[in-house]
């Protein structure tokens, strides 16, 4: 076990190198330099903020530089909000986002988990069709089409809550973002829990079970709700990337000063380095939480275990 | 009065298909043992899962199923559970699916004993290990903490019979114990049942295909056929003398081993076809991550043996006797790690792929699965076509068909067939297929791996009977792989058999069946069940071996009943005695009693 | 024509959900189409006279109009149009690349195969979009980097639903007895395990292209895709947004069709799945 959570880990590494190397190209190889849009620079100025930069470097010389700054955690300084670093900007960015996705992945796991379960033990009922059209539903509706869709009812036509996050305080501005964000993730985690406790209910080892007397709740309990949930735990590593793409969305309809946000204007002022950072932020953010869904997955399943 | 009383049973799913199980009516005393036998889809598994209720929701079930006294047709789940595990309790043809993968053996015994009250709560884990030292598992505290994956099959079929006797019931429910098994396993897995019931006087009823099962372990027999009873008596009366013509095509078409040999002796002159020179084959150890990663895996240990024209030479061993992995070595679907094979005098490729036309149209394979065997987006139209276009393209179309046709009739199948696809063909049709595939080439060499271990009896006797019948015809040479002793001994001229990659015995029919020189093969003839025949308790211990850490000296020492220290150290030579190869330190005169 | 295909075509013509499903999308479809054709007016026109329209059967402005006069129903269907051939072409390119991609590794097996997977596990780990989004800014919007960039993303699942497949068919017994046959490799693939892909590419098809809908109206709600004055689904739901305290309705008209639209194609992959998807159908 000891052996595959070490190999696991090590294999991630090239990975994370991988995205840092795709993004650092693409980002360099974008036309227009950073400085393009501030009109008209002196020649000297020019190349001073080049040299400043150390854009006046050949390209493997930077990444080389940008590389060794990554290890000490330095990602460099932003283009744009120049009189703070890559990793000041992110770091006041995160607690923010993070409680948001927190908040989203727990509810969408409480009440997709929950709602899968109550459909597939009432299979083919109208209660099971119901949640199933639900869950097809919430699939099918994008973020940005939930999202406005929130504003306009609860906070524009109802006036029950804010509508932006400067628009109000505490718990109350959450509400709203953080059930847009849930919302896909918990249609997408009934269907899954639905169809995988399904599988499950008609397998050998329950009829098993069935056949040596055990309650309805106790099969659930003991035999049926284990292997049931373990395609849920390989699923949040997807999910959160979808969360954090779905915070994108979020973050800039009502307005939240978070990472997605950040992320969206750094694209547009073409700010790069910041560009570069989110982008190997979120990339560590995702290999890191498929790493520990393998490792939970070799935890969970005897048969990896026992290797 | 009886213990479980069945009258009237009728399953149906959907109004307008045919009832699976028709008119059903039998009884059980307490302490009897009364054995279901039919072939597959006859109905025997939905009668074992009607009674103790778990059929599914959507099956339609009239009738009565009393058990003591107590109707248990049509009850919830709730009602039913004061039954199971306590009265009536069930064991599952597959242990491998039928056993949590999550759950350890003791959580899954230990829960039953738990939900039902069972003994005090504080020695449940005692109760447990007493339950698994009950069903002969070794090292008990061990297997507790085990899960299925790590058992073998026999070990999970007892852990799963442990779990059903759990509750004391008075009603034991074998649905194919034993099909999933291995014959010396089945055996042991057999004797276990019937000391249960001698011990704890518990009723048995048997599911099985197998009437050999019925014959040995069942003081009732009920036949059926199609959802419904064709007979039902005394196992020995029905089997004496049946009264129903599909009972006398099941008895006759049971595999015995002291049936006549019904091939044709052959002659001194007749040359070798295919030789078979020290030929090993061995699989790297992907698959498992110990320590052992890397180290071969030694399927087939260097073997030589001859095939000659006209002859049908039966290997016969359980699984991981290398049986197959010969094979694929023959065919060229698998490269030998050494030796070589010829064909005629000439060497060939060690891959298909590089032999010849010539040489690959005379070696062909007949499968086991015959659906699998057949492309399921293939008309056996093309199925049939491919190799006659590959290898004769000089053929018209209108000879294509010509050819095609004959193949069909002398398979005895009709040309309406042409247009279906193998999911629309029943088991022995597909079959029949597969070897017309193999045969319109042909071959001079037909290697058969479990080509009827999947088939029916009826359905296996009429294909056995095919396969005679077109070697008689062509000439042709037969290489036939089972599992199963007793197939062969109607239809081969010599029989090899292995045991974990190594040869323990190759002799002429007669001699190997009159005389078994090697104790595994001994043991293999008493595992055949037999209708008629006392079945004599296992002979074997154990289970086979993994391949990764074969025992030392002879590989079968540690499930002799005959080992000596010198089998323990020393590897036992093929060596020739009164014409049979035997391979064991003590294959001299004692062993023939 | 496979033999699974074959029996599936009678549970097809059972199956309301992949006749219903398909006949929403083919009235959508057509109306994209004709609409544009039908109407008076021009996706392009501006009307500082007809802004903000509530949607009226009078001058056939049956969506209203936009913040500067254009007509929005005409706006609707040809986004329809583009978020269409986009979704289908790029999943067109994640299906070729993915097949491919799939047959080889699985087919080819052994290093090879273990090779091309480790790959794909990496580029799964990535966080896609955001590369993507990186592109948008980085190459000026560029039509053509859309349905590379959403096939890029795509084909990762289809090649490895594709080489599970490859890898099991090829241990299957048939493909040995074509290879004691003497069938040759090539023959091999594209007539004994192709065909039996066929099924589950479909399905897995399907399922693709609203992923793709997903991803380009996600780039043309947050401005990186199509430009003005084309237009997209995406597109006209973040106009929407601007206007969403008085005009609702250039909100909510193009959301329900995009929502709809992403519906049908959900549900007929999952009934297609049902009828073809051997997998979903244990004997």
């Amino acid at each position: 076990m000891l052996r595959f959570a070490l190999l696991r880990t090590l294999s991630a590494i090239p990975t994370l190198l991988l995205v840092i190397v795709v993004a650092f190209i693409m980002v360099h190889a974008a036309p227009g330099g950073p400085f393009a849009d501030e009109r008209v620079l002196p020649p000297g100025t020019a190349s001073n903020l080049a040299a400043a930069y150390h854009l006046d470097e050949s390209l493997p010389h930077q990444f080389w530089r940008y590389l060794s700054g990554l290890a000490r955690g330095d990602l460099g300084p932003s283009y744009h909000y120049r009189d703070y670093t890559v990793a000041e900007l992110i770091g006041n960015a995160v607690p923010v986002s993070l409680l948001l996705g927190a908040l989203s992945m727990v509810l969408a796991l409480l009440i997709g988990g929950a709602a899968g379960i109550a459909a597939a033990l009432r299979r083919n009922t109208w209660f099971d069709r119901g949640i199933t059209a639900i869950a097809m539903t919430g699939i099918s509706i994008p973020v940005f089409v939930v999202a406005p869709l929130f504003v306009l009812i609860f906070a524009v036509w109802l006036q029950w809550l804010p509508a932006s996050w400067s628009g109000g305080v505490g718990v109350q501005r959450l509400v709203l973002p953080v059930i847009a964000l849930a919302l896909p993730q918990v249609a997408y985690i009934a269907r899954l829990v639905r169809g995988s406790l399904i599988e499950v209910l008609s397998s050998d080892f329950i009829r098993t079970a069935r056949a040596q007397g055990l309650s309805t709740s106790s099969i659930l309990r003991y035999h049926a709700l284990k292997p049931a949930l373990m395609p849920l735990v390989s699923y949040l590593g997807p999910a959160a990337a979808a969360v954090l793409t779905g915070a994108v969305v979020v973050e800039s309809i009502f307005g939240i000063p978070g990472l997605g946000q950040l992320f969206l204007q750094s694209g547009l002022n073409r700010d790069y380095t910041l560009v570069l950072g989110i982008v190997i932020f979120y990339a560590v953010l995702v290999i890191l939480l498929n790493l520990l869904v393998d490792l939970a997955y070799g935890v969970l399943d005897p048969r990896i275990r026992g290797r | 009065m009886s213990l479980l009383e069945v009258s009237n049973l009728h399953i149906q799913y959907g109004d307008h298909a045919p009832a699976v199980v028709n008119d059903l009516s039998f009884s059980i005393a307490a302490g009897d043992s009364l054995g279901i036998v039919g072939e597959s889809a006859c109905g025997k598994t939905q009668t074992a899962l009607g009674i103790t209720g778990l059929l599914p929701a959507h099956a339609q079930v009239s009738g009565e199923v009393l058990f003591d006294g107590n109707n248990l047709l049509g009850k919830s789940d709730r009602y039913l559970n004061g039954f199971r595990a306590r009265r009536i309790a069930m064991v599952f043809q597959d242990p491998k699916q039928a056993l949590n993968p999550y759950l350890s053996i003791g959580d899954q015994l230990s829960r039953i004993l738990v939900e039902h009250g069972i003994g005090e709560r504080r020695n449940v884990a005692k109760r447990a290990l007493d339950l698994l030292r009950r069903v002969g598992l070794p090292d008990v505290e061990r297997q507790y903490r085990s899960y299925a994956h790590q058992l073998s099959g026999g070990m999970r079929q007892r852990a799963m019979i442990a779990m059903a006797l759990a509750g004391e019931p008075e009603l034991l429910i074998a649905d194919e114990p034993t099909t999933a098994l291995d014959v010396t396993v089945q055996a042991q897995i057999l004797d276990l049942l019937q000391e249960l019931k001698d011990e704890t006087g518990i009723a048995l009823l048997l599911i099985t295909h197998d009437l050999g099962v019925v014959a040995g372990n069942c003081e009732h027999v009920l036949v059926m056929q199609q959802g419904r009873m064709i007979e039902y008596g005394a196992t020995e009366v029905v089997f004496q003398n049946p009264s129903q013509a599909h009972t006398r095509a099941m008895l006759a078409a049971v595999p015995r081993i002291d049936a006549p040999i019904a091939v044709a002796p052959l002659a001194e002159t007749a040359a070798a076809v295919l030789s078979i020179n020290g030929v090993s084959v061995q699989f790297a150890d992907n698959a498992s991550r110990r320590a052992s990663r890397g180290r071969a895996l030694h399927a087939v240990r260097p073997l030589s043996v001859e095939v000659r024209a006209g002859e049908t030479l039966a290997i016969v061993g359980e699984s991981g006797s290398g049986k197959s992995s010969l094979a694929r070595a023959v065919l060229g679907l698998l490269a030998p790690a050494t030796g070589a094979i010829s064909f005629l005098g000439s060497s060939l490729a060690a891959r298909v792929q590089s032999r010849t036309n010539e040489v690959r149209r005379n070696l062909q394979l007949v499968f086991q699965d015959p659906v699998a065997s057949l492309n399921p987006a293939m008309r056996v139209w093309d199925v049939l076509l491919e190799p006659v276009r590959l290898h004769e393209p000089q053929l018209h179309t209108s000879g294509y068909r010509d050819r095609v046709a004959s193949m069909l009739e002398r398979v005895g199948l009709d040309v309406s067939i042409l247009q279906c696809y193998a999911h629309e063909l029943s088991g022995g049709q597909a079959q029949r297929v597969a070897i017309a595939r193999s045969l319109i080439l042909e071959p001079q060499v037909l290697v058969c791996d479990e080509a009827v271990a999947a088939l029916d009896g009826t359905v296996r006797q009429a294909i056995l009977d095919l396969l005679r019948r077109e070697q008689e015809r062509s000439g042709m040479s037969l290489i036939f792989i089972t599992h199963d002793l007793a197939v062969v001994r109607q239809i081969s001229h010599r029989v090899l058999v292995m045991y974990m990659g190594r040869v323990c015995e190759l002799a002429d029919n007669a001699a190997l069946f009159a005389q078994p020189r090697h104790p595994y093969t001994r043991a293999l003839l008493d595992a055949v069940p037999e209708p008629g025949r006392e079945r004599r308790r296992a002979g074997l211990r154990g289970e086979g071996a993994s391949l990764l850490a074969p025992p030392a000296g002879c590989v079968f020492h540690p499930r002799c009943p005959l080992v000596t220290e010198r089998c323990r150290q020393e590897v036992p030579l093929l060596k020739t005695q009164r014409q049979q190869l035997v391979a064991c330190h003590h294959s001299g005169p004692e062993l023939s009693n | 024509m496979t033999g699974i295909a074959e029996s599936g075509r009678r549970r097809l013509h059972e199956s309301r959900t992949v006749r219903g499903s398909a006949a929403v999308l083919a009235i959508i479809a057509l109306a994209a189409l004709l609409g544009p054709l039908i109407s008076p007016h021009d996706y392009r026109d501006t009307n500082f006279d007809a802004r903000l329209l509530p949607p009226a059967l009078a001058d056939l402005r049956l969506f209203g109009s936009d913040d500067l006069g254009r007509d929005l129903f005409v706006r609707t269907m040809s986004g329809t149009r583009v978020t269409l051939l986009v979704a289908v072409v790029a999943s067109f390119v994640s299906l070729v690349i993915g097949v491919a991609y799939g047959a080889i590794a699985g087919y080819a097996g052994g290093t090879i195969d273990a090779a091309m997977m480790r790959l794909v596990d990496a580029l799964y780990a990535l966080p896609f979009i955001f590369l993507v989004i990186l592109l948008m800014v980085a190459f000026e919007r560029n039509f053509l980097l859309i349905f590379v960039a959403i096939g890029a993303i795509n084909w990762l699942d289809m090649a490895r639903i594709v080489r599970g497949q490859t890898l099991a068919l090829k241990e299957r017994e048939f493909v040995d007895a074509a290879r004691l046959i003497g069938v040759s490799p090539g023959v091999i693939l594209f007539r004994h395990i192709t065909p039996n892909l066929l099924g589950i590419v479909v399905v897995y098809l399907t399922l693709t292209i609203p992923q793709a809908v997903l991803v380009e109206s996600f780039l043309s709600f947050l401005g990186l895709g199509v430009q003005e004055p084309a237009t997209s689904l995406g597109a006209l739901v973040n106009n929407g947004v601007a206007h969403l305290e008085r005009t609702p309705w250039l909100l909510l008209l193009p959301a329900t069709l995009l929502a709809v639209m992403l519906l049908a194609f959900n549900f007929l992959g999952d009934g297609l799945r049902d009828v073809l998807d051997p997998r979903q159908h244990p004997q």
